[in-house]
């Protein structure tokens, strides 16, 4: 099983020397121990402040031991920890040139007691000319020194466990400038395994308890002949009537397909009557072979508890290769999201993005102390003021707890204030500002966005290039006038258009928060610009990548639903599938040709990784300027493809952030219920496609997959590319191996 | 149970079968028949006396498991004919020297022209209990479900067997049922304080070692970690430096035993308390410990609940009242999406039924449901989210049984059960029996749900481990 780790950082400093507590030699003296000096976040360390011990004075030097103890954050619950380690950047530091050496150890306490690690480094003194150059030190312990057990996440809670550090000068700070030993990060990291394989057996029997008794239960009682009480409760048994209930008020036939199935819950046999009443359950508002709202409103974890996952038993899986973020149920704030998990948005659902953008570095304003933010300029015009907040926040991440807090003066023309930030941008490239903000102003007064670029100093106006006008824009999001946000009070997005930087390499500087009113206050929680990451691609930038000390591209997300003989979901017989689809772009962000992938239902794939040789492609195409499709098409490679497609237009074409009812369906050379046979059908929004021939695929033996996001059909085969993934969210997901009556899809949809 | 292939054919040919009762009288007596009309003698000479039946109704409640038996009365008209001399010949019988409670009865369709073999039984069980009514007798027949009604746990801690009892203030060993332990418990990244707690059963001397009891039988391997629990910290005792592990024969009972070494630091006043696996199919101790959870229940009922093994081999699911091909599909469902159980019956001095024992295991896999069958077996059902699919595959002798038409239809309704319904599903697992509490929590919803309704679940019998 896969590990993963998780960090926890210094909150309360609870023990220092001089404190004989544990050591008659524990004398030595500190002059600072704030924990939020230490408190960094693991990859990002800052050195630029630090706890400090003095070294001085010289007599004594060799037993004068210091030492300090902090309380932790809160760990992560119901997971299995394999180890700690305690994780320091030291260094001994002197103003001139006669170094101070020390001898450094890591410690925890645990029931009052101090467990030294045992194995104490010599760290080697910095000269003054060098400067404060800390080292980082690693200190592991595989079990509880205080039980010998494995650590327990209770063992880890606050007040169960002090982590800290003791040292002693190993020179004589005779003749050293100011000798102090500083430490510039402190935390406890835990290697742990999740309790996925519990949660999923959970999360199974509670999803079909669910299931079940969401909707009403529909049953049937049937008084029969005496033949049809040979079947057995649990099992299936076919009923043809015109009295079945059905949009089309015609009943259930004889005909194969034609027939309506029910599941026997109760037999009662009349015995002298020779007949038999039996109880059907009506499998139609509960079957499914795979189901998932991807959204809840109960606070999540790492292991989304709160989801509601079924399948046919063979799990999926997801793959991403970095740590994700996610904006979290309930509070909407934003959390981190383990690499390879899926990533489940508050009301939108499951995050499927193509990755390839870059995040710039710093783009939550977390790096850099007080009311300097690395990498930011900060302009703060007359009587406004620019300062950090720790108490509004977006991220609750440790280390990101913090925004920029603006506010205006009274005198709005001159007392106002910004931050911006100027990164390169090759030539060719797109770049898509945003802002993730609050403010206290609506209209006009909201806070505004200025982008420009260094190689003519031309700014962007909204459409265009434009030579320098000071060009302040209003947050009118994705470029469409009055649909940005405007809601004072709340937290909320601004998206801006796709900005093509122009055939020259350039600089680009984006300026966030300047407000035309009087005494506004704007807290920006994140701020910044995407770039797209070669010459071609487009940004799709809804999503958010957190950035500290460094830039990063984002992963893909590939989630892939097992699909093997045994567990299989779908097939190529028939089929429903339905979802909503939350797009994070605008119709008018595609190029011409740009297809966004949506469901990719593949069986008869030999071997991992091999090319299936039957699919089925669902995807969003756009067509021109005011057509795109979707469409749904089938494939056996080397044989033939079938296409259904519903045409979109105006309105009806993909919108940031509006839901698109989506549903697939198939049948067979049978027809279902009075369906047409071997046809493909596309349901979009409320409207349908044409029920479009195709050719029946056999259910095959081999393994297959389930996709969200890759398609291509061209040539055949497809072609796994992240440009071509839905770049939005899933929710509702449910799919069934027979096809639903038209009506039904719609009404599944909603 | 499905109908025999001579039943099926009888009734494709258009068969009418009539109603027969057999009523196996203690006594001597012979068997009673009784049929809704007269058979001749070389056909079991059946008394056209039923009157009428309430029929009985074998299966199972969408929305709840509950485990009622299988019962229909029969009305059985007491003259034979009036004014003969076998007059009121049932009532005689019914109140005459011998009591003829829970005596074998089988309802079934039969008819002269089918061998009696062939005949479909409606309900396999017992006399329950009868009521005259001046003239006819009502017959309450039942399924033979008085063994849920048992004690779950059989064997209390008794003196005779367990001389050493500890005599220590605060402990009481005596009278505890001795528990049976099944899966794995394991509370490593939890209490690390071990899930189980032993029994102290046997007192130290100078002539005796302390003992602890883990289970009754002999689980394939030994527990993985025993903690001694003193003023209520917890240390982790070495196997081999303090303590042994026994599997021994002890009043006839296989046993498993955590034996102390002499001179182990174990106090008379601490507790023990383990991790560890419980049975696995073998009685002998060898093989996998089960996880299934639904092999888990079969397992207990055939060997614990419905029969009473003592060692060696454990007991022929045969003559348990167990269905096995229904209990079979359910195991493979439980297979297949990986559900693991753990659980133990007995440990306290309070004896609860199996019936007991059967709805708590049901708390925790609410999608499963037991029912009686006809033939009077205890059968197991999952009401599966997966779509039965159309019949097409179907043959044309199939359909005449599987497929309704709506010639054959008498009366037809479509109710539509819209109460409780929920969006909110709340579970408590990882169950720490010495705790008493769950360690784990887990919820799941539909957020577009009206209802604003949370089902709650204290799964006890859920696997109690990580990962």
């Amino acid at each position: 099983m896969a590990t993963s780790k998780g960090y926890l950082y210094p909150k309360v400093r609870l023990g220092a020397s001089p404190d004989l507590t544990y050591d008659a030699n524990d004398t030595g003296g500190w002059s600072n121990t704030d924990p939020t000096a230490i408190d960094d976040p693991q990859r990002a360390p800052d050195h630029s402040d630090y706890i400090i011990a003095p070294l001085g004075p010289s007599a004594g030097y060799q037993d004068r031991f210091f030492w300090v103890s902090y309380e932790l954050d809160q760990p992560t619950p119901g997971v299995a920890i394999n180890k700690v380690t305690v994780r320091d950047w030291f260094g001994s530091h002197s103003l001139n040139n006669v170094p101070v050496d020390a001898e450094l150890e890591a410690f925890l306490i645990i029931g009052g007691t101090r467990y030294m690690h045992g194995g104490p480094v010599t760290v080697f003194g910095s000269q003054g000319f060098v400067g404060f150059a800390p080292e980082e030190h690693l200190w592991e312990w595989s079990v509880n020194p205080d039980t010998s057990l494995a650590f327990t996440v209770d063992d880890l809670a606050p007040g169960a466990i002090q982590i800290g550090l003791r040292f002693r000068a190993l020179t004589d700070p005779q003749g050293a400038n100011n000798p102090e030993a500083r430490t510039s990060q402190l935390h406890l990291e835990y290697e742990y395994v999740s309790t996925a394989a519990n949660v999923e057996q959970v999360r199974h029997v509670l999803t079909s308890e669910l299931r079940r008794k969401r909707l009403p239960i529909k049953t049937v009682q049937v008084e029969c002949s005496i033949q049809y009480g040979d079947v057995e409760v649990g099992q299936p048994i076919w009923l043809a009537h015109r009295k079945v209930p059905g949009p089309d008020g015609l009943g259930s036939g004889v005909e194969p397909a034609n027939r309506a199935p029910f599941i026997v819950l109760r037999k009662q046999p009349r015995l002298t009557q020779r007949k038999w009443l039996l109880t059907l359950l009506d499998p139609v508002p509960f079957a499914c072979t795979y189901w998932c709202p991807a959204v809840t409103d109960i606070g999540s974890d790492v292991d989304d508890r709160g989801i509601a996952r079924l399948d046919r038993g063979g799990g999926e899986s997801h793959a991403r290769a970095q740590t994700g973020y996610v904006k979290r149920p309930p509070d909407g704030l934003w959390t981190d999201r383990l690499a390879n998990t899926p990533r489940y948005f508050k009301d939108f659902g499951l995050a499927v993005c193509g990755g390839g953008q870059i995040w710039h570095a710093n783009n939550t304003f977390s790096q850099g102390t007080g009311n300097a933010f690395t990498g930011w300029t900060v302009t703060a015009n007359g009587a406004a003021t620019v300062v950090e907040d720790t108490a509004d926040i977006l991220f609750d991440l440790l280390g990101l707890k913090r925004s920029v807090k603006i506010t205006n003066g009274a005198t709005p023309a001159t007392d106002n204030g910004w931050v911006s930030r100027t990164e390169a941008v090759e030539a060719n490239r797109h770049v898509r500002p945003f802002m993730k903000y609050k403010t206290d102003a609506s209209g006009d007064n909201r806070p505004r966005v200025r982008v420009v670029r260094s190689i003519d100093s031309w700014e962007w106006n909204g459409t265009a290039w434009a030579a320098p006008a000071n060009q302040w824009r209003l947050p009118n999001s994705m470029g469409i006038a009055a649909r940005g946000p405007d809601s004072p009070g709340e937290r909320v997005d601004y998206w801006s258009e796709n900005i093509p930087v122009g055939a020259g390499a350039t600089n680009i500087t984006a300026y966030f928060g300047k407000s035309d009113g009087a005494d506004v206050v704007t807290n920006i929680d994140a701020a910044g610009f995407t770039k797209s990451a070669s010459g071609i691609a487009q940004t799709f930038a809804r999503d958010f990548l957190v950035t500290t000390t460094t830039e990063l591209t984002q992963e893909p997300d590939r989630p892939t639903i097992n699909n093997d003989p045994g567990f299989r979901v779908l097939n190529g017989l028939r089929g429903t599938v339905t979802f909503e689809f939350v797009p994070r772009f605008e119709d008018t962000d595609l190029i011409v040709g740009t297809r966004k992938s949506l469901y990719q239902g593949a069986w008869d794939v030999a071997g991992t990784g091999g090319a299936p040789l039957q699919f089925h492609v669902g995807y969003y195409i756009k067509d021109s300027a005011t057509e795109s499709r979707i469409v749904f098409a089938g494939q056996i490679v080397g044989g033939d493809t079938w296409t259904a497609q519903l045409t979109l237009t105006g309105d009806q074409r993909a919108q940031y952030l509006r839901a698109m009812k989506v549903g697939f369906r198939w049948t067979s050379n049978l027809g279902e219920l009075g369906l047409p046979v071997r046809t493909l059908t596309v349901f979009c929004n409320g409207q349908q496609s044409d029920s479009e021939s195709a050719d029946e695929m056999e259910t095959t033996t081999l393994g297959s997959r389930i996709y969200f996001r890759i398609l291509s059909v061209n040539g055949g085969a497809t072609v796994d590319t992240e440009a071509e993934a839905a770049d939005g969210w899933f929710r509702n997901i449910e799919f069934r191996n027979w096809a639903l009556r038209d009506e039904q899809v719609l009404r599944t949809l909603g | 149970m499905p109908y025999s292939d001579g039943f099926r054919a009888f009734l494709q040919a258009g068969g009418q079968p009539v109603v027969t009762l057999d009523i196996t009288w203690n006594g001597g007596l012979p068997v009673g028949r009784y049929c809704t009309t007269a058979m001749a003698a070389s056909h079991g000479a059946y008394k056209g006396l039923i009157q009428e039946i309430q029929d009985p109704v074998e299966g199972i409640d969408p929305k709840t498991a509950s485990l009622a038996p299988l019962e229909a009365t029969v009305t059985v008209i007491d003259t034979d004919p009036p004014g003969s001399p076998n007059d009121r010949a049932l009532e005689k019988i019914l109140e005459g020297a011998t009591d003829q409670h829970r005596v074998a009865a089988i309802l079934r369709w039969g008819h002269p022209d089918l061998v009696e073999a062939d005949w479909d039984v409606r309900l396999s069980g017992i006399l329950d209990h009868w009521t005259f009514n001046g003239g006819t007798v009502d017959l309450v027949i039942r399924t033979d479900d008085k063994f849920l009604r048992s004690g779950a746990n059989r064997w209390p801690i008794m003196p005779s067997e367990w001389p050493a009892l500890p005599e220590v203030e605060g402990v009481q060993s005596q009278d505890i049922y001795l528990p049976v332990l099944f899966g794995a418990h394991e509370s490593s990244n939890l209490s690390a304080r071990g899930f189980v707690p032993a029994i102290f059963v046997q007192q130290p001397s100078e002539n005796f070692e302390r003992w602890d009891f883990v289970t009754l039988g002999w689980p394939p391997m030994d527990p993985t970690t025993v903690y001694r629990i003193r003023d209520g910290q917890q240390t982790t005792m070495s196997a081999g430096g303090d303590y042994s592990i026994s599997r021994t024969i002890i009043g006839g009972k296989a046993v498993t035993l955590i034996v102390w070494v002499s001179g182990a630091d174990i106090l008379d006043t601490d507790t023990v308390q383990f991790d560890g696996s419980g049975l696995s199919e073998l009685g002998d101790g060898s093989g996998i410990f089960i996880t299934n959870p639904v092999t888990q229940l079969r397992f207990w009922l055939v060997n614990f609940g419905h029969g009473r093994w003592l060692s060696g081999n454990f007991l022929s699911e045969a003559d348990s009242p167990i269905e096995l091909v229904s209990w079979a599909e359910v195991e493979a469902y439980a297979q297949k999406y990986n559900l693991e159980g753990s659980f133990r019956v007995g440990g306290t001095v309070n004896q609860r039924t199996i019936l007991d024992q059967i709805n708590e295991w049901l708390e925790t896999w609410p999608l499963f449901r037991p029912y009686w069958t006809a033939a009077g077996k205890l059968a197991l059902a999952v009401i599966d989210h997966t779509f039965p699919q159309y019949a097409e595959e179907k043959g044309s002798g199939d359909l005449f049984f599987s497929l309704i038409r709506e010639k054959d239809v008498s009366s037809i309704s479509f109710p539509e059960d819209a109460q409780d319904l929920i969006k909110r599903v709340s579970a408590a697992h990882l169950f720490d029996i010495a705790g008493n509490k769950n360690w784990g929590s887990m919820d799941v919803q539909d957020p577009s749900r009206d209802e604003d309704v949370t089902k709650t679940i204290r799964m006890i019998a859920s696997v109690s481990k990580f990962g």
